[in-house]
């Protein structure tokens, strides 16, 4: 009888956390089933700013409707950029998300930001354009293009999104370069700015790569140090969605223009 | 003496046993945390949020399972061992309605690993299958998010 009296109290107290926490549950219902409502301490009562609408997060700013309408006047294409000559849409090395910038020839391009993983945006062309890969020296319409792939040095497998553990990298819009060298914002980000490049008449601003970040990934492997854009003779690398960053060259790669592969976070030069 | 000691070793079993089924009725954990902050001041604290990565999307849900949060569009390197996230696409299903919650910026930090890590030039650890999230949305409003996944699915 004192053993049974011994483990009925063992059995209660056993009991007595998962009510405790039932109870800071709110009007959960008990025993771990979490039953209606935001949980909240019991003693206190409910907050008034409460979503009215039976439960769920409060998001009544972002969920009701816009409060202006769209401007009627807007332009109905407003993202076209230009264009003076003959252009294959295929214009740069593409390796899935690739950046066309803005084009020499007679082109109807509707290029818009998508918010995919394709975001054909057009980079200066102003020739005949080939989409090589990892070919080089190939030929087009009798114009020999040189093509030169500089294969990652630490990711030597070449396999795509090796460099950041098989998980697949896409631009995040919002961010320049798509948050690539950094989760810098759109004309508001306080990174230093790192110079320009000017390619027709459109400027390219560079900023500064942040650390722990697929860029300064890519700039460790090839031993690159960033400097300012704008002098010559400099490693300019053009990033995701209209990004550029330079650097010095070294013994991996020479002065020159360069397309990168955020698949394998390898350099092709243009 | 052999007796008692029976007696004792019964009751060591029955505790056990009792142990046992109250673990089994216990639900998974849930143990995040949520603040969500709106433009006008309105702040609401969300305890017990269940918190889920299921195909790649990145939940979480109210305590009152009536509304999720889904991340399912992000921009994901590795930082060390932490997976830093820039989310692009956002969307509230609530209510009997999916709304598509536009976001200015924000990152998650998701440490995948059964070991804690600290954030990358931080001295802020993640702990094991912890998240950390904040964002911000377009209308003004601030999210922020912390706990341990309760699911991951591939």
């Amino acid at each position: 009888m004192k053993y049974l009296a011994l483990f009925l109290a063992l059995a209660v107290l056993s009991q007595a956390p998962i009510a405790a926490s039932a109870q800071r549950g709110g009007r959960g219902g008990g025993g771990g089933r979490g039953g209606g409502g935001m949980r909240a301490p019991a003693a206190r009562p409910m907050p008034a700013q409460r979503p009215s609408g039976g439960g769920g997060f409060n998001f009544s700013q972002d969920t009701r409707p816009a409060s202006r309408p769209q401007p009627a006047q807007r332009p109905s294409q407003p993202n076209n950029r230009p264009n003076n000559g003959n252009n294959n849409n295929n214009n740069r090395p593409n390796y899935g998300n690739n950046n066309n910038r803005p084009n020499n020839g007679n082109n109807n391009n509707n290029n818009r930001p998508n918010n995919g993983n394709n975001n054909n945006n057009n980079r200066p062309n102003n020739g005949n354009n080939v989409n090589s890969g990892n070919h080089n020296n190939v030929n087009v319409s009798g114009n020999t293009v040189n093509r030169t792939v500089i294969n990652n040095p630490v990711y030597v497998n070449n396999s795509a999104w090796g460099w950041n553990h098989g998980v697949a990298w896409a631009p995040a819009p919002y961010y320049w370069g798509g948050g690539f060298w950094g989760a810098m914002a759109i004309g508001a980000t306080s990174a230093a700015i790192y110079g320009s490049i000017v390619a027709n008449n459109v400027t390219y601003t560079s900023y500064q790569v942040q650390p722990s970040t697929p860029g300064s990934t890519f700039l460790s492997n090839y031993q690159l140090v960033q400097v300012q854009c704008g002098p010559p003779n400099l490693v300019v690398v053009y990033g995701p969605q209209n990004s550029v960053i330079c650097a010095n060259p070294n013994d991996l790669v020479a002065a020159g223009n360069y397309t990168l592969n955020t698949d394998t976070l390898s350099i092709a030069s243009m | 003496m052999a007796g008692r000691f029976s007696h004792f070793r019964n009751i060591g079993i029955a505790v056990a046993i009792v142990g046992l089924a109250f673990w089994a009725q216990a639900p998974a954990r849930a143990e995040g945390t949520a603040r969500i902050q709106q433009a006008d001041g309105t702040v609401n604290t969300y305890h017990n949020v269940k918190i889920k990565i299921v195909q790649k999307t990145l939940t979480m849900t109210s305590p009152d399972g009536k509304g999720t949060l889904m991340i399912y569009r992000a921009a994901c390197s590795y930082q060390g061992d932490i997976l830093a996230c820039l989310p692009t696409g956002t969307t509230l299903i609530q209510g009997g309605t999916v709304n598509p919650i536009k976001l200015v910026s924000g990152t998650v930090y998701a440490n995948m690993t059964g070991e804690p890590h600290n954030l990358a030039m931080s001295s802020t650890k993640v702990p094991a299958h912890g998240i950390l999230m904040s964002l911000k949305t377009q209308r003004g409003t601030y999210v922020t998010l912390s706990g341990t996944l309760d699911e991951v699915k591939q």
